[in-house]
C-alpha cells in the first residue's frame, strides 16, 4: 500500500522544503536570464531572428520530448517505490537516466555543430545568452543524472523501500526541475 | 460498512499510473503543437500565443502531476503558478 506523507503540510511538499526552496530559486534565476534575453531581443529583433536560423527547432523539439519522457519515467518510478515495487522503481529510474543521457548526447551534438560552424559565446549577444542559459541547464541535467544514478544504486542495494523513499522523491524533484526549466527555455530560444 | 483494503490501494495505483500516462501523452502532443505553430506561423502573434499557452499547460502538467505539486500546501502551488504567470506576462509585454 502506498505510504502517504502529509504533503499538505507547508514544511513537507513532495521532496521536502529544501528542494522546493532550490526549485523556486532556480526557476527565478533562469526566468531572470530569459527575461534579460527578451529585453535584448526587443531591441535587436532582426539579429536575434537571423541568429535563431542557426538553431534547429526540430532538435530542440526532440530533446524536449526526450526530457518529458524522462520525467514520466521518474514520476512512475516514485509511484512504484511508494507501493513497494522496488525492482520496477529501479528500472524506471534507469530509463530516466538513459533519457537524460540521450538529451545530453543530442545537446552535445548541437553544441558540436555550433562549434564546427565557428559559433561561440562571443559570436554575438544572442549566442552569449544561448550558451550561458542552455549550458547551465546542461550542467543541471548532468547533476540530475548523477543523483539518479546514486538513487538507482541505493535502490538496488535495498537502501530505499516503500518505508524510506524520501531521498528518491527529493532526487525526482530535482529531475523535474530540469524539465520545468527546459519547458521555458525551449520556446524562447528555438520557437519564438 | 464493508471495506476491501486489499483492492483499494491497487485501484488507486492504477488510476495514478493512467493519469501519468495521459499527462505524458498530452505533454508530447503539446510539444508537437508548439513545433508546428513555430514552423507554420513563424514570428506571428498566433504562434506566440499558441506556443506560450502550450508551454504554460506543459509547465502545470509537469509541476502538478509529475512533481506531485497537486498534493502540496496551497503556498507551494500558488508560488509555482504565480512565478510562471509573471514570467509569461513579462515575456508577452516584451514580445508582442
Amino acid at each position: 500500500m502506498e505510504k502517504q506523507m502529509d504533503h499538505k503540510n507547508f514544511y513537507y511538499p513532495p521532496g521536502g522544503i529544501l528542494i522546493w526552496i532550490i526549485i523556486a530559486l532556480e526557476l527565478i534565476t533562469f526566468m531572470g536570464g530569459l527575461v534579460a534575453f527578451a529585453v535584448y531581443r526587443n531591441n535587436n529583433i532582426a539579429l536575434v531572428q537571423e541568429s535563431q536560423h542557426h538553431l534547429s527547432a526540430l532538435i530542440g523539439t526532440i530533446n524536449t520530448a526526450i526530457l518529458i519522457t524522462g520525467g514520466y519515467f521518474m514520476a512512475v518510478g516514485i509511484k512504484k517505490i511508494k507501493i513497494g515495487h522496488t525492482d520496477d522503481a529501479a528500472k524506471m529510474i534507469l530509463y530516466a537516466i538513459i533519457t537524460g543521457l540521450m538529451f545530453l548526447a543530442l545537446k552535445g551534438y548541437e553544441y558540436y555543430d555550433k562549434i564546427i560552424d565557428g559559433i561561440g559565446m562571443s559570436t554575438n549577444t544572442f549566442f552569449s545568452f544561448y550558451w550561458l542559459i542552455t549550458g547551465f541547464h546542461f550542467i543541471h541535467v548532468t547533476v540530475a543524472i548523477l543523483i539518479l544514478s546514486a538513487l538507482y544504486i541505493g535502490i538496488r542495494r535495498n537502501k530505499y523501500s516503500k518505508d524510506d523513499f524520501f531521498d528518491v522523491e527529493t532526487g525526482g524533484a530535482f529531475w523535474h526541475l530540469c524539465d520545468l526549466i527546459w519547458i521555458l527555455v525551449f520556446p524562447i530560444f528555438y520557437l519564438l | 460498512m464493508m471495506i476491501y483494503p486489499m483492492f483499494k490501494p491497487k485501484q488507486i495505483t492504477m488510476k495514478k499510473k493512467n493519469i501519468l500516462l495521459i499527462i505524458w501523452i498530452l505533454l508530447l502532443v503539446l510539444t508537437a503543437v508548439e513545433y508546428t505553430f513555430s514552423e507554420v506561423f513563424r514570428y506571428s502573434k498566433i504562434a506566440f500565443f499558441g506556443i506560450m499557452l502550450a508551454s504554460f499547460i506543459k509547465y502545470i502538467g509537469v509541476a502538478f502531476q509529475f512533481l506531485e505539486l497537486k498534493n502540496a500546501h496551497p503556498f507551494w502551488k500558488s508560488l509555482s503558478v504565480i512565478i510562471v504567470l509573471l514570467f509569461i506576462i513579462v515575456i508577452t509585454i516584451l514580445y508582442v
